[in-house]
């Protein structure tokens, strides 16, 4: 393990998130670096959002060790937190698992008032920083059901980034977006890969994804889950051909 | 011969799971509640400009919007008690038995027993709705991911603010029932003077009367809310589960309540 790589599987087993029972994906062997942009394909069940679960520290494999800022999740003990979970953020897919009975503001405020012990009041210029920088403003009072799924997944980016997170795991966040959605995203990471670079603390995005289409020009390395196995392309044109492989990704939401 | 659908064997097997499931289903509950009053003893001050405004909502929607319906069954049932002991006392010329009857049964029993009964009703079963949709909904999952303890932030301000609903809603409930049972006599021209009323209450009470009831008002108030909320996160739920769950929590907690108020029956034998 070298000292850039923040997070490290090592002979894991994913099980499925609503099924503990089913094995999906078997002898993942993977590490991710600092500042690298990780695109992770599969098909429908391939068992994509269950391994970013794993390798963000929020679900136990069912085999094998996975260690986060070179510390052993599952050899923890509770008192100490198994993850610094406020380096970490994780946006789900199909709407991003907002607080229904919370503000837009108050959802996104949310980790930073928790962890620093904050009152509404000081924690709003850094809502609506964001807020801004999102394109969102006026929205902070709206609660989750007023938005449509695509904006939903784009409060739960900004309140994932609340906090200053070093890695950032993406669940299928283009999932049913129009290629104008899918542009504002892909924007808007570069964009915030760009800054932290030039702040000196580059963030590390983990993006999954039915193919590789968006992502082809902008994500670094590449990964694959098939037939129960976890495997990195290496290769260009392997990263072409998957494509074609994978089919069109399902519709399931209206796009933004 | 193989056994039939209706066989003994089958009621028996029957029989057999359900005890052994709710044997586990209790072990589970206790480990739930331990794991609760942990958070509570090590994190109450914790992150507190987040958690207080919650333990107050608790409150308020669990004590302060059902004081007028506590405090209205507070005065029917002590019209009602009052009306029947004091008419059958007379009869008997044992009227002096009047304010140990009002102590065991509104102080000892009804009060605490009425009180939890509704506070299950109206916030133990909008608990496990809440809790469950959001266990369904992804957003305990989405808490997780934030580093936000969902135990510290969902169960705890429940776990305090039912209990402390349920023991403030039972004092109010036992005043309005006593000075209910008062006002009921007064116009029925029984001849019971307030002092002596009030003095005939008073030489029932003890101390320990007192010490039990709190006990036991804040232990309902908690059984419900850790029920209801390990009914609501403790397993992962799909929406249409949450009906039937919410049904369990009910029975879970009753059955909760009612065996807490047996044992604390053996505490009454001994004052």
């Amino acid at each position: 393990m070298s000292a850039r790589t923040q997070v490290e599987l090592a002979g894991v087993d994913v099980s499925g998130l609503d099924d503990p029972g089913r094995v999906l994906v078997r002898d993942v062997s993977w590490g991710i670096e600092r500042g690298e942009w990780w695109a992770i394909g599969g098909g429908p069940a391939s068992g994509k959002s269950a391994l970013l679960s794993v390798a963000a520290g929020l679900s136990p494999p069912v085999r094998g060790a996975v260690r986060i800022f070179g510390r052993d999740v599952g050899r923890t003990h509770d008192s100490e937190p198994a993850v610094a979970r406020q380096e970490i953020g994780f946006v789900f897919e199909s709407g991003g698992g907002l607080l229904g009975r919370l503000s837009v503001a108050e959802n996104i405020a949310l980790p930073l008032r928790y962890h620093q012990n904050l009152d509404p009041a000081q924690a709003q210029a850094r809502v609506d920083a964001l807020l801004r920088q999102a394109g969102l403003e006026g929205l902070g009072a709206l609660v989750p059901s007023q938005l449509t799924v695509a904006l939903r997944q784009r409060v739960a980016l900004l309140r994932a980034l609340a906090v200053p997170v070093q890695i950032l795991f993406l669940d299928s966040p283009f999932r049913g977006l129009a290629p104008s959605g899918i542009r504002w995203w892909l924007e808007f990471l570069r964009e915030l890969r760009a800054r932290r670079v030039a702040d000196g603390e580059p963030v590390s995005l983990i993006t999954s994804s039915y193919d590789f289409h968006a992502l082809r020009e902008d994500a670094e390395r590449f990964a694959v889950l098939e037939r129960e196995r976890f495997r990195v392309l290496e290769a260009a044109d392997e990263v072409a051909a998957y494509r074609e492989d994978a089919g069109p990704p399902p519709q399931t939401s209206n796009g933004c | 011969m193989g056994e039939t659908a209706h066989s003994p064997e089958r009621y028996l097997d029957l029989l057999g799971y359900r005890v052994v499931e709710g044997a586990l289903r209790v072990r589970d509950m206790a480990a739930f509640a331990l794991i609760t009053l942990g958070v509570v003893l090590t994190r109450f001050g914790a992150s507190r400009r987040v958690i207080h405004p919650l333990l107050f909502a608790q409150i308020r929607q669990a004590g302060l919007r059902l004081l007028p319906m506590l405090l209205f069954l507070g005065v029917t049932v002590g019209l009602v008690i009052i009306g029947q002991t004091v008419a059958l006392l007379s009869r008997v010329g044992a009227e002096a038995l009047i304010g140990t009857v009002m102590v065991t049964v509104v102080m000892r029993e009804l009060g605490p027993l009425l009180t939890a009964i509704v506070v299950l009703a109206r916030a133990g079963t909008s608990n496990v709705v809440e809790l469950g949709t959001m266990r369904a909904m992804g957003e305990v999952s989405a808490l997780e991911s934030l580093g936000v303890d969902p135990i510290h932030y969902l169960v705890m301000p429940r776990m305090l603010g039912l209990a402390a609903s349920v023991f403030c809603l039972a004092t109010y409930f036992v005043l309005a029932a006593v000075l209910s049972g008062w006002v009921f006599a007064f116009l029925q021209d029984v001849p019971l003077r307030p002092a002596a009323y009030f003095a005939r209450l008073a030489d029932a009470l003890r101390w320990q009367d007192f010490v039990l009831f709190g006990l036991k008002t804040l232990l309902f108030g908690a059984v419900i809310a850790v029920v209801s909320c390990y009914h609501g996160l403790a397993r992962p739920l799909r929406i249409e589960e949450i009906s039937s769950v919410t049904e369990r929590a009910v029975i879970d907690s009753v059955v909760g309540c009612v065996l807490l108020d047996a044992l604390f029956l053996v505490g009454y034998v001994f004052i």
